[in-house]
């Protein structure tokens, strides 16, 4: 028996054992675990170390409090309770071995990946539970098997799961649960599972109100059903409302005011596309009477499609958001006529979504989603310094890309019409199962490769050895003043010195002096002394410091100071945020230590 | 004859209201148009417009019709000897006399909307709910008790017009739209495409909109030599408000409205129907569509609403689920209610009490002390216009004729709940939130000055002053109330207040507060415990902090520059506040309130 007969023999068992059907084999899921595993541990967006870091709040007992609690860990939370209840519960084991026992975001990078695990377990059940949908919608084992995985495999979920790391998929597992008792006709499972779903992210509430409308007639029966949704949110809300925080950071959360960003200025008021299509949808769903399951399955994924396109398609979005639509888009594709010329739009739609999130999100949502993998630590406080995402991919016209973004998701949406569905649900789509797995590896590496790429460039030197957070705010006019910030540098040898400087929109005619000290033994190593008139805009300013030799893991001090300034004839230095637990660097001002650094960037080499 | 299953009590309830609205609430514009009207009785036809400007400095803005209206309807009023020339302001009852014309034909209009419903196949009994739905419209309802406005000239005109449509009278559908052109040209925009879904004789077309225009010119070319009726009539700015909406192409903007009103034209007329109640069905829905566009695509003014409703109504009761749409009218209601208090505060909202039967308990002033709009919280007008766009266009859309009665006269009787629930309910969404601002208004103190909508906080005081400009209209000043920002941290400095006649700089009042006892955004109040004042002069409230730094002190926050809320609402009350910072005034306010009462 010659050796590929026995792999064709071992994949045919393995296919039996694991169910598997053609088109659909073993190494599809061995390939879909190699590349999830892969990027599980190698990318991770730094979110989920604040959402999860805050769940401690809990954990240490304090429930009604829980919000200004963290405030005092420098921890402000906006999302409601639910979220961080969820990641309470699954960090308990955590707080146990006390490996965490306070809020914070300085966490080990394993314990990141515990915190991104929770998620990720969620997003497989996710497709357990689409099968199920399918099931339920007559596709048959095998089709609902390939529309399961299809889902899995959809490059801008997986993405959102396991590349950006995010837990959006909370709203989700609940909205998918919510819609799969809303086939079965089960409509006090279908109101619990999207009340449950709203707390966590109120997109929720867009999907309900019109599939809810589909099925109900009867106006008071409505209103309750709202009600009775909206109830979880409500006790959470009326829990937490006399915090100050609460309702500064989570009521006042910015984003929900995307929703007024695209809109028609009639005058009197400017009218949101949003809600104007968002109500236009759901009183279509109450017009609209489908008189079998069939058309409701149709009607109900076509209006969902729909409430997609309203929401991402005219207003803006978050990376990790697009998640929430990605099950229904697979569903509804799978009904459709034709399946695989929406396997086809969703590789176009990877790619453009990948160009609008590594430009618009620069230097967080790109490359650097690599700082917080497992291979993060190499990279010290730099990825970015030689070669971007956004220089690899080159388009940069953000219209251009958002146009095609918003036309994708139109036609994804509209072309799913009940019109243009298929008769028989259970009609074959093995014809598609090449374009599946294309979209899946075509669809990822439009992100991964150019990824690859700078991390390739980034294991060259010079590194960025030491780059703080964004700018938060100035730190008010530098008038005979000294301002240090402490350092340690990782390689040896000090190439640049990079800091963001404040003019107050003028011209100043003072001299900045810079040095670099010795923090222990106070000797000076670096001098620079620079006049400040040709700047009349905050920026970046770089000083070659021409290669300082530095003892690598020691503490060093840069001290800013200004001795010929005035009130109307002074510049300023940016910091950043206060964080406790300053690690690799703080600022330090009248022999006092502050809870920020400045704005630095500090580029070595070997 | 009452049928089931509208009962007796529904009508006397809707007169009982009907009255009590018509007496208790008015707004002031009645008082110009209907004084204007005297001009005409005193003999002054074709100079009309520059007599009332020159004469009476009253400037009016409508087309000769409405005035000519009026002059017809104040007659008596002439005769008794009760007003006898053109005059801003009006007693009591004789804004009552003006209200009644248009309240007479508001009723007369809702029995034109029997004869309506009648004519396209409703049936008695149906026609007469429809009626009645008609009349209680909240909105419609709102605009003629409430308001008391006349933009019922027009709609009973119009009513007229298209009772002869359905009558296929044609010459005295032309007749009756083009005569009620002149009063709004909103009327316009619903014969041209009513016209098209019957005529497609391109002549007769062109033929039929020429005689509708008829009127309107004859008053044009009677009136254009006059300049005032050149500046005011012909300048009115509310037909801008078409141009608002538009695509921006590079050289020029496309107007939404035009371009949406004329695809409805190409609409009607590329449709070939053959039944009436085909006719009925596409020309409501049509009607509706036009309103959908042209309210909720431009700006409105509340009591213009009033034209949509029997397209609303009639379109509803057409419809196979009539109870969404009543539904939905409550909704509207509630959304059109704080669109107004919000866009129009101190002008159509509890203010529409002081042309009223009880405006004299409150001097015709019922002040800021508490308005509508803070009852109503919501004051985000953006998602507020949203909603009501969304659904102008939802009871436009969804009265698709496929979405119609095959039978016209199917049974409503069902809906009696809800035509009862949204009239009383929409009633009680203004007349509440109203009354409890006249028992809050009724009572002392009284506020002053009511800076109340903030912008932005100003600098923070450090070592510094701010102060608000203010002239008492009452004798004690009770209390003070700002708005501080505290940059939500504990700041450890003191805040001194001092109340001064801003001329002498005398200090009437004075006290300090301590910064840390501050919260972020609130309003800090503080009981001078009645510190006597000067009605006629100027004080000025300063807020001085002498120490703080950039990481410790507080801000008070500030209202929009005021040439803006004029723009916003030219009618309201010219503003005798104002603030000083960096020791200079300010086009704006501090958000501060103060309260009074007599002595």
């Amino acid at each position: 028996m010659s050796a590929g007969w026995e792999l064709t023999l071992k994949v045919k068992s393995i296919n039996k054992k694991w169910k598997l059907e053609k088109p659909m084999t073993f190494l599809d899921v061995l390939l879909f675990f190699m590349i999830a595993v892969i990027c599980f541990f190698t990318f991770e967006h730094s979110d989920i170390l604040h959402t999860a870091g805050s769940s401690f709040g809990y954990l240490n007992g304090h429930f009604l409090d829980f919000y200004e609690y963290n405030g005092e860990f420098g921890l402000y939370d906006s999302y409601m309770p639910i979220t961080y209840l969820t990641f309470a519960l699954w960090n308990i084991p955590l707080r146990l071995f006390g490996i965490v026992t306070e809020p914070t975001q300085v966490v080990p990078v394993f314990v990141v990946m515990w915190y991104k695990l929770l998620p990720v377990l969620l997003y497989f059940l996710s497709g357990w539970i689409v099968y199920k949908i399918a099931l339920e919608m007559n596709m048959g084992r095998k089709k609902a098997k390939i529309c399961a995985y299809a889902y899995l495999t959809m490059p801008i979920g997986f993405f959102s799961q396991f590349i950006f790391g995010q837990y959006d998929i909370f709203t989700l597992f609940c909205m998918l649960l919510g819609y799969y008792y809303y086939l079965k006709g089960k409509n006090k499972y279908f109101i619990l599972f999207f009340a449950l779903a709203i707390p966590y992210k109120y997109f929720a509430l867009l999907l309900f109100v019109p599939l809810l409308m589909l099925k109900e007639k009867n106006i008071w029966k409505i209103l309750k059903s709202i009600i009775l949704v909206g109830i979880p949110y409500l006790l959470q809300y009326l829990l937490y409302y006399n915090s100050e925080v609460f309702k500064e950071y989570v009521l006042g959360f910015g984003v929900t005011g995307y929703a007024f960003a695209a809109g028609l200025d009639t005058g009197a008021a400017t009218i949101s596309y949003v809600i104007v299509v968002w109500l236009l949808i759901a009183a279509w769903s109450y017009f609209e009477r489908p008189d079998q399951k069939a058309g409701v399955i149709k009607w109900s994924l076509f209006l969902v499609g729909m409430v997609g396109f309203c929401i991402f398609g005219l207003s803006q979005w978050h990376p990790q958001w697009l998640l929430l639509i990605v099950p229904f888009f697979v569903l509804s594709a799978f009904l459709n006529q034709n399946t695989k010329i929406f396997m086809i739009i969703d590789i176009l739609w990877m790619l453009f979504f990948v160009l609008f999130t590594v430009n618009y999100w620069y230097g967080r949502v790109d490359e650097n989603l690599i700082l917080y993998g497992v291979l993060g630590e190499k990279f010290g406080s730099g990825i970015s310094y030689k070669t971007t995402m956004r220089d690899i991919l080159i388009l940069k016209d953000m219209n251009l890309i958002n146009s095609a973004f918003t036309f994708l998701l139109l036609v994804s949406a509209v072309f799913k019409h009940p019109k243009f569905c298929v008769k028989e649900f259970s009609q074959k789509v093995d014809d598609c199962m090449g374009w599946i797995r294309a979209r899946f590896l075509g669809g990822l590496a439009i992100f991964l490769v150019p990824a690859f790429l700078c991390f390739v460039t980034a294991l060259t030197p010079p590194f960025m050895t030491f780059k703080t957070e964004k700018p938060y705010e100035h730190i008010s006019g530098m008038i005979d003043r000294k301002v240090s910030q402490v350092f340690i540098p990782q390689k040896g040898v000090v190439e640049k010195i990079e800091f963001m400087l404040g003019t107050f929109r003028r011209s100043n005619d003072v001299t900045l002096n810079i040095d670099v000290v010795d923090k222990e033994t106070e000797r000076l190593v670096y001098h620079e002394e620079l006049n400040m008139k040709e700047y009349d805009r905050d920026t970046w300013i770089t000083l070659e410091t021409g290669g300082l030799c530095l003892s690598p893991k020691k503490e060093y001090r840069i001290d800013f100071s200004c001795y010929d300034a005035a009130g109307d004839n002074c510049i300023t230095l940016f910091r950043t945020q206060d964080r406790k637990n300053q690690k690799n660097g703080y600022v330090i001002e009248g022999g006092e230590i502050l809870p920020y650094n400045l704005c630095i960037r500090i580029i070595e080499t070997n | 004859m009452i049928e089931k299953p509208l009962k007796k009590i529904d009508y006397i309830l809707f007169g009982i209201i009907a009255v009590a609205c018509f007496l208790t609430f008015q707004q002031g514009d009645i008082m110009h148009t209907a004084g204007c009207s005297y001009g005409y009785l005193q003999g002054h036809f074709l100079d009309f417009y520059d007599w009332d400007a020159n004469a009476y400095n009253m400037w009016p803005s409508y087309m000769p019709s409405t005035y000519l209206i009026y002059a017809i309807w104040n007659i008596p009023m002439k005769l008794f000897g009760i007003v006898t020339k053109p005059e801003r302001y009006a007693a009591f009852w004789v804004i009552m006399w003006y209200k009644l014309l248009p309240v007479s034909l508001y009723m007369i209009s809702g029995f034109l909307i029997y004869k309506i419903a009648n004519v396209i196949g409703m049936g008695g009994k149906k026609a007469k709910i429809c009626a009645y739905v008609f009349l209680t419209t909240p909105i419609g309802f709102f605009s003629q008790f409430m308001f008391g406005q006349y933009d019922i000239f027009t709609i009973f005109l119009v009513l007229l017009g298209i009772y002869y449509y359905f009558k296929d009278n044609k010459k005295l559908f032309i007749l009756f739209f083009a005569l009620s052109i002149p009063f709004k040209y909103f009327s316009l925009l619903l014969f041209i495409p009513l016209l098209l879904l019957k005529e497609k004789n391109i002549w007769r077309i062109l033929e039929s909109t020429i005689l509708v225009a008829l009127p309107y010119l004859l008053e044009l070319v009677l009136y254009i030599g006059s300049p005032v009726f050149r500046e005011c009539v012909l300048g009115f700015g509310a037909t801008s408000y078409v141009y608002n909406a538009s695509i921006n192409t590079g050289s020029v903007s496309l107007s939404l409205v035009i371009m949406a009103w004329g695809m409805i034209c190409a609409w009607a007329y590329f449709k070939n129907l053959n039944t009436q109640t085909d006719f009925a069905q596409w020309a409501f829905y049509l009607c509706s569509l036009v309103i959908a566009v042209i309210f909720g695509l431009s700006q409105w003014h509340p009591q213009w609403l009033l034209f949509a409703v029997p397209f609303w109504v009639l379109g509803a009761f057409l419809h196979r689920d009539t109870k969404i749409f009543l539904a939905l009218d409550l909704l509207m209601m509630l959304i059109y209610i704080i669109f107004t208090v919000n866009t129009w505060p101190n002008h159509v909202d509890q203010e529409l009490f002081s042309w009223g039967i009880f405006g004299d308990y409150i001097y015709k002033d019922i002040g800021s002390k508490l308005m509508m709009r803070d009852i109503f919280v919501i004051t985000d007008m953006d998602m507020i216009c949203s909603i009501f766009t969304a659904l102008l266009f939802i009871i436009a859309a969804f009265k698709h004729p496929k979405y119609c009665l095959s039978n016209i006269a199917t049974s409503v009787d069902h809906c009696i709940g809800w035509i009862r629930g949204r009239f009383l309910g929409g009633i009680a969404i203004f007349v509440i939130p109203a009354v409890i601002c006249f028992i809050v208004a009724a009572v002392p103190p009284y506020v002053s000055l009511n800076a109340y909508q903030d912008l932005s906080a100003t600098n923070g005081l450090i070592n510094s002053q701010v102060a608000e400009v203010f002239t008492p209209k009452r004798e004690i000043l009770e209390q003070i109330q700002f708005k501080v920002a505290t940059y939500q941290r504990e700041n450890k400095i003191e805040l001194e207040i001092n109340v001064v006649e801003h001329e002498t700089n005398h200090i009437v009042y004075s006290t300090t507060i301590d910064g840390s006892t501050l919260k972020d955004n609130q309003w800090v109040k503080i009981n001078t415990g009645g510190v006597e004042i000067d009605p006629s002069i100027q004080y000025r409230i300063d807020f001085a902090c002498y120490d703080g730094s950039a990481n410790n002190c507080i801000s008070l926050y500030r209202t929009r520059e005021k040439e803006k809320i004029e723009k916003e609402d030219k009618k309201a009350k010219p503003d005798i506040s104002y603030a000083i910072v960096e020791g200079r005034p300010q086009n704006y306010d501090l958000c501060v309130k103060v309260f009074e009462r007599d002595k």
